[in-house]
C-alpha cells in the first residue's frame, strides 16, 4: 500500500511540473434548441471558452454567473463562451428552463452520452477550458472556488491579447 | 490478487505513457490524454471491532486515458478500490477492473466503438452495462456502436452488445435508431427544429432456472418541434415481452405519450413556463417520455399520467431571483387490488439574492428554499445565508450557513407517524484564488443514526485544504469526519462512504 501511494504522489509531482498545450478534442453535439453544433465551426473564430457542468452540481450553479458575465464582458473582443451539460438523458429537459429561467446568454450544449465529457478527460465537474484561436488548449480549470473568476478573467485576457 | 496485480500495471503504465506524452514532440496525428482522480484514507477507526487506530488504509484511484492515431483512438478507464466499504453488507473488498477499454474510429461521417459505451435511445432509453451497485460507477454496454451521419438532419445509429437498459436484466441488447430533422435537411435558416425519430431495440435476457428466458422488444416512433419559446413531443410505442418456455402468447402493450412545453419572458425580468404532459400506457422504464419537472426535480412516476406545471422565475432587482413552481399530477395506478387513480403535487419556491458590493468588498448571498411533495408527505424548508469577503482581488474568505427543517411521514404499523429533523451545515473558507483553498466544514443533524449508519454520530467536522499544484493538477488533504453518502457529479454518482480519519486526494488531468 505504502508503496503505491509513494508511487502515485511521484507520479502525479512529476506530472504536475510539466504544463503543455494540447489541441482541443472536436465534437458535434445538440444545443437545447436541439440544433446540431460542430466544434469545427467554433475552433478558429475567437477565444472560447468551454464549461462543463450539469444541473445538479451546485460550484457549477455557482460559476455560470460569472461565466455568463465574462461572455457579456469580453464577446466583442472574440471570446466564446460554452457551456456542455453532462446531464443525463432522464435531466435533459431541465437545462433549458434552467438556463432561460437565468436569462443566460451564452451557447449550451447537451452531452447526455458524455462524448465531449470524455473527450476532454473532465476529471470532475465543474471544469473549464481556454482554447486559444488556434484551437490549442491553453488553461485547464479543475473545481469553483469563489474568485477563481478573477483568474479565469486574467487567462481569457491573456489569450484575448489584452 | 492476480486481477488486482495487472489492473495495477496497466494504471501504472497508462499513467507512466501519460508522462512520456508530454515529453514527445508535437505530433498532429499522436496525442495521450487523461485524468486521474486519487483518494488515500487513512481511517482512524476500524470498523470492524470499534478499536481507534490509524491502522485501516484505503486507496481509490480512477484513471481515465485515450491514445489518439490519427483516426484511431484507444480509451480505458481502470479503477481500483482497496479496499472499498460495500455499502449494504458493511464488509470490506478490494476491486480492481478495467471499467471501460475501446476502440473507436472516427472517418467523418462515421464513427464506429467497439468494446465499451453508453448509448441513449428513444427518448431517454439508456443502454449500459450492470449497474454497480455498490459505488454506482460508470458502466458501460459491451459491444459495437456505430453512428452515421451522411447529411445535415440525417442520422443514424446502430449498437448492439451485452448489458442492460434501464432497471431491465442483463441481456443481449440490439437497437437502432434513424433521426430525421426536415428543416435541416432543405438548409432553411428557419428558427425552428422538428425532428421525425424511428426506433427499435430489443432484450434478451437469458435463461433463469425457475424463471425461464425473456424477450422484450419495443419500437417507437417519435415527431417533435423545439423552438425558443416552446417544445411539443409526441412518441408512440409498442412493447413485447415473450417468454418462450412458458407456451404462452406474447403479451402486447402500446404507449403513447404527449408532451408539451411552453415559456416566454414578461416584462424583461421574468420568465414564465408550463408544461403538459398525457401519458398513456407508457413502459417505464422501458422508453422514457420527455421528464416533467419541477426545476431540476423530475416527477414521473408511472405508467398513466396526466400532469401540468407552471413555474415563474423573476429578477425583479438585478441580485434578486425568484422561483416558484406548481405540478398537479394524476396518476392511474393498476395494482394487485384493483385500479385507483391518485392525485399528486408538488411544490417548489426559491427565492435568492445576491448583495454584491453593498458593503464594500463584500458579497451576500441569501436563500430559501421550500419543497413540497404532497404525495408521500415529505416537505423541506431550507435557509442558507452566506458571504464572501473579497480581502484582495485574488484572496477571499467565505462564510456559509445552511438550515434545514424536515418533516417526514412514515408508515409504522398501518399508521403515519411525522417526523421533524433539523440539520445544521457551516462551512468556512478562505481562498487564494488559483492556488490554495482552505475550509472547515461542520454538519450537525438531530436525526438519530440508524441501526447500520457507520458512523454513529450526529456531529460532523472536516478540516480540508486544496493547492492546485499547476493549472491541471490539484491536490486535497482533509482530516475528521464526513457524514459520506451518495454524491453525484456530472449525472455520474457514487457512494463516498462515511469517513472519520484523514483523506488525502489527487485530481490531475494529462
Amino acid at each position: 500500500m505504502r508503496k503505491i501511494l509513494f508511487t502515485t504522489i511521484v507520479v502525479f509531482i512529476l506530472l504536475s511540473s510539466m504544463a503543455f498545450s494540447a489541441d482541443a478534442p472536436g465534437f458535434k453535439l445538440k444545443d437545447i434548441y436541439k440544433r446540431t453544433v460542430d466544434s469545427d465551426d467554433i475552433y478558429g473564430n475567437g477565444v472560447v471558452i468551454v464549461e462543463f457542468w450539469s444541473t445538479t452540481c451546485e460550484a457549477c450553479k455557482e460559476e455560470l454567473p460569472h461565466l455568463n458575465d465574462l461572455y457579456l464582458e469580453y464577446r466583442d473582443d472574440g471570446l466564446i463562451a460554452i457551456a456542455i451539460s453532462v446531464d443525463s438523458a432522464r435531466l435533459e429537459k431541465e437545462v433549458k428552463p434552467f438556463i432561460q429561467g437565468h436569462g443566460y446568454k451564452f451557447k449550451v450544449l447537451l452531452d447526455p452520452d458524455k462524448e465531449a465529457y470524455r473527450g476532454f478527460h473532465v476529471a470532475s465537474i465543474p471544469m473549464t477550458f481556454i482554447i486559444d484561436e488556434d484551437g490549442k488548449i491553453v488553461y485547464t480549470h479543475l473545481g469553483y472556488n469563489a474568485g477563481d473568476e478573477e483568474v479565469i478573467e486574467e487567462e481569457i485576457k491573456s489569450a484575448l491579447g489584452l | 490478487m492476480k486481477v488486482f496485480s495487472k489492473i495495477l500495471v496497466v494504471t501504472a503504465l497508462l499513467v507512466f505513457a501519460g508522462i512520456s506524452s508530454t515529453l514527445l514532440p508535437d505530433i498532429d496525428y499522436l496525442a495521450f490524454h487523461g485524468s486521474n482522480y486519487a483518494e488515500y484514507l487513512l481511517l482512524d477507526k476500524d470498523y470492524g471491532n470499534g478499536k481507534a487506530s490509524f491502522n485501516n488504509q484505503a486507496f481509490y484511484d480512477r484513471l481515465d486515458a485515450s491514445l489518439y492515431i490519427g483516426s484511431f483512438e484507444i480509451g480505458a478507464t481502470a479503477n481500483i478500490d482497496k479496499k472499498r466499504i460495500d455499502k449494504y453488507t458493511g464488509r470490506f473488498v478490494d476491486r480492481a477492473e478495467l471499467s471501460k477499454l475501446y476502440l473507436g474510429v472516427d472517418i467523418d461521417p462515421v464513427y464506429v466503438q467497439v468494446g465499451t459505451f453508453e448509448k441513449t435511445y428513444q427518448y431517454g432509453l439508456t443502454f449500459y452495462a450492470v449497474e454497480d451497485r455498490d459505488l454506482n460507477r460508470e458502466n458501460y454496454l459491451k459491444g459495437a456502436l456505430a453512428d452515421i451521419n451522411p447529411v445535415d438532419g440525417l442520422e443514424f445509429s446502430v449498437a448492439g452488445g451485452v448489458g442492460e437498459w434501464d432497471g431491465g436484466i442483463e441481456g443481449k441488447v440490439r437497437a437502432g435508431e434513424m433521426s430525421i430533422y426536415p428543416l435541416s435537411l432543405i438548409g432553411t435558416d428557419f428558427p425552428l427544429v422538428t425532428s421525425f425519430d424511428m426506433s427499435i431495440s430489443h432484450l434478451h435476457e437469458p435463461y433463469v432456472e425457475g424463471l425461464g428466458s425473456n424477450d422484450n422488444r419495443v419500437w417507437s416512433i417519435g415527431a417533435s418541434a423545439t423552438h425558443r419559446y416552446f417544445d411539443v413531443a409526441f412518441i408512440r410505442a409498442k412493447h413485447t415481452d415473450f417468454m418462450p418456455e412458458y407456451n404462452q402468447p406474447p403479451e402486447y402493450n402500446d404507449g403513447r405519450a404527449w408532451y408539451f412545453s411552453a415559456s416566454g419572458n414578461i416584462f424583461d425580468f421574468a420568465s414564465v413556463g408550463f408544461q403538459y404532459k398525457d401519458y398513456q400506457n407508457y413502459l417505464v422504464p422501458f422508453t422514457q417520455p420527455p421528464p416533467v419537472s419541477v426545476f431540476e426535480k423530475s416527477i414521473n412516476g408511472g405508467v398513466d399520467e396526466v400532469g401540468i406545471m407552471f413555474n415563474v422565475s423573476a429578477n425583479p432587482l438585478r441580485n434578486l431571483h425568484l422561483n416558484w413552481a406548481l405540478s398537479l399530477q394524476k396518476m392511474h395506478d393498476v395494482s394487485d387490488y384493483g385500479h385507483e387513480n391518485k392525485h399528486f403535487a408538488y411544490e417548489e419556491m426559491t427565492i435568492g439574492a445576491d448583495l454584491l458590493e453593498i458593503i464594500p468588498r463584500t458579497d451576500l448571498t441569501f436563500d430559501i428554499d421550500y419543497l413540497g411533495e404532497h404525495i408521500i408527505n415529505h416537505s423541506k424548508l431550507k435557509f442558507r445565508p452566506g458571504a464572501t469577503y473579497y480581502i484582495t482581488n485574488k484572496i477571499t474568505v467565505k462564510g456559509l450557513f445552511e438550515y434545514e427543517m424536515r418533516e417526514e411521514w412514515v408508515m409504522e404499523e398501518e399508521e403515519e407517524v411525522k417526523y421533524n429533523y433539523k440539520d445544521y451545515i457551516l462551512e468556512l473558507g478562505a481562498s487564494w484564488a488559483g492556488n490554495i483553498s482552505g475550509s472547515v466544514y461542520l454538519e450537525q443533524t438531530d436525526q438519530e443514526p440508524q441501526q447500520f449508519d457507520r458512523l454513529q454520530k450526529k456531529r460532523f467536522i472536516f478540516y480540508e485544504v486544496k493547492y492546485h499544484l499547476s493549472n491541471e493538477h490539484q491536490i486535497a488533504v482533509g482530516y475528521g469526519s464526513l457524514r459520506g453518502g451518495e454524491v453525484c457529479s456530472g449525472g455520474v454518482c457514487r457512494y463516498e462512504i462515511p469517513f472519520e480519519g484523514v483523506r488525502v486526494s489527487l485530481t490531475s488531468v494529462f
